[in-house]
């Protein structure tokens, strides 16, 4: 058996598999000579590259992240430094909640992503690595050139509060930092999307039953509530993926509650009227809605088995 | 050459072959394609899901699936041609104060990025 198997057909197998990676290779080298392949940054990856590349920055970057210990920032004055150097190096092309980006960060491929949820996808370690190093063939500079350890991750202390800034509370802060002796209130440190979703009160079966029976199906499509209509407003598929609420509220349970009561109370012009709803009611509503996609927790997992 | 150079350049040339893709006319026409790659482009994908742009799955904002049917723009504008460019173009003047930022976009580029989001039925 063995000694027919290290005969003549083996190595046939193998001088043939050989030949054809040497054509393989050969033909590639003369499509790239060709200079067919459109590396224009305007006009979308194709599929199969995309995925090829989110998949190699995604192991790249946890692999190297992976001993890096993320020192204490959760203190007001290393978010103070950190929306400082936020403002400075990275606004321009990643923007901040109702802040757009600047010519110089308009056009890239890939395009920069916007940072309020970077906290559901990536672990603190990873974000400092991704802003310290910079990303290859990504347009992503290294920032620690020129910088601190330190500074970097006053950064990425900003980057984490981002996920729990409305446009509001972040303009607040970028004037409460241009005039200290302004008397704006401004709550330096607050719980986060990744925190607050971690426990959500109500019933979210007599929420489910309660979206129907409210009529909320007549406007917003919502997974798992069957109806006909659902065109007035924008669908809620993945609500717990979903930033903001109205563009204005942070997505968090109690900004979903006070949203569902009184929608003209946060935003005056909205289409959306007031249901007429109880607190109890309006909680096992937003429980329903936050079974809707993955939470953030649940994300950041999903993103790690990946 | 070592094992990771080797490696590198097959994942390259792995590359090309599946990166060929046409380029699209350039000129502003009405062809909705051109929206998608304007969309695409202007990176409206990293906060809203849109069916049919590539790497469109943010969650940032609403998902623009059905927006041919959908009634309101931002719960308070009819949604029609001339609105929906308004709100591509100029999101803060008409709902100051919206996370929706005002990204640097031309009257012929709303025009084909709404052309494009109209035929998502």
């Amino acid at each position: 058996m063995s000694a027919r198997l290290t005969g003549k057909p083996v190595l046939y197998v193998i001088a043939g598999a050989l030949g054809a990676a040497l054509l393989g290779a050969a033909a590639m080298g003369i499509f790239i000579a060709s200079g067919r392949y459109d590396i224009a940054a305007m006009h979308p990856h194709t599929q199969p590259v995309r995925t090829i590349l989110k998949f190699l920055q995604r192991r790249s970057i946890a692999f190297h992240a992976r001993n890096l210990v993320a020192p204490r920032f959760d203190q007001p004055e290393v978010i103070q430094r950190g929306l400082a150097l936020y403002r400075e190096h990275c606004v321009s092309c990643h923007g901040a909640p109702g802040e757009g980006r600047q010519r110089v960060g308009v056009g890239l491929n890939p395009n920069p992503p916007p940072l309020e949820q970077a906290i559901e996808r990536w672990s603190d370690a990873e974000i400092y690595w991704t802003t310290a190093f910079g990303l290859k063939m990504a347009g992503m500079p290294s920032f620690l050139l020129g910088r601190t350890p330190a500074e970097i991750w006053a950064i990425v202390a900003f980057v984490r509060q981002m996920n729990r800034l409305s446009p509001e509370e972040y303009r607040r802060m970028v004037s409460a930092r241009a005039n200290p002796s302004d008397t704006v209130r401004v709550q330096w440190i607050g719980k986060t999307r990744a925190e607050a979703l971690a426990r959500v009160p109500g019933d979210p079966a007599r929420g489910k039953e309660l979206l129907r029976t409210f009529g909320c199906r007549s406007c917003h499509l919502i997974p798992g509530v069957p109806g006909p209509g659902g065109n007035v407003g924008p669908p809620l598929t993945r609500w717990a993926e979903r930033q903001f609420i109205s563009g204005r509220l942070v997505n968090m349970p109690d900004a979903l509650r006070t949203w569902i009561l009184n929608p003209p109370a946060i935003d005056p012009h909205t289409a959306m009227p007031a249901l007429g709803a109880t607190v109890a009611q309006a909680d096992d509503m937003v429980a329903y809605l936050y079974t809707l996609g993955a939470r953030p927790r649940e994300r950041q997992q999903k993103n790690r088995s990946r | 050459m070592t094992f990771s150079e080797l490696a590198a350049i097959v994942l390259l040339l792995g590359l090309a072959g599946v990166g060929c893709s046409r380029s699209p006319a350039m000129e502003p026409d009405r062809n909705p394609q051109q929206g998608a790659i304007l969309l695409s482009a202007h990176g409206c994908g990293s906060c809203h899901t849109i069916p049919g742009v590539s790497g469109a799955s943010g969650t940032i904002g609403p998902p623009l699936a059905g927006y041919a049917r959908r009634a309101y723009i931002a719960g308070k504008l009819p949604n029609q041609l001339d609105n929906l460019m308004r709100w591509i173009r100029d999101p803060q003047s008409i709902e100051p104060g919206t996370a929706m930022p005002n990204l640097p976009v031309n009257e012929a580029e709303a025009r084909a990025m709404a052309v494009y989001l109209y035929t998502l039925r």
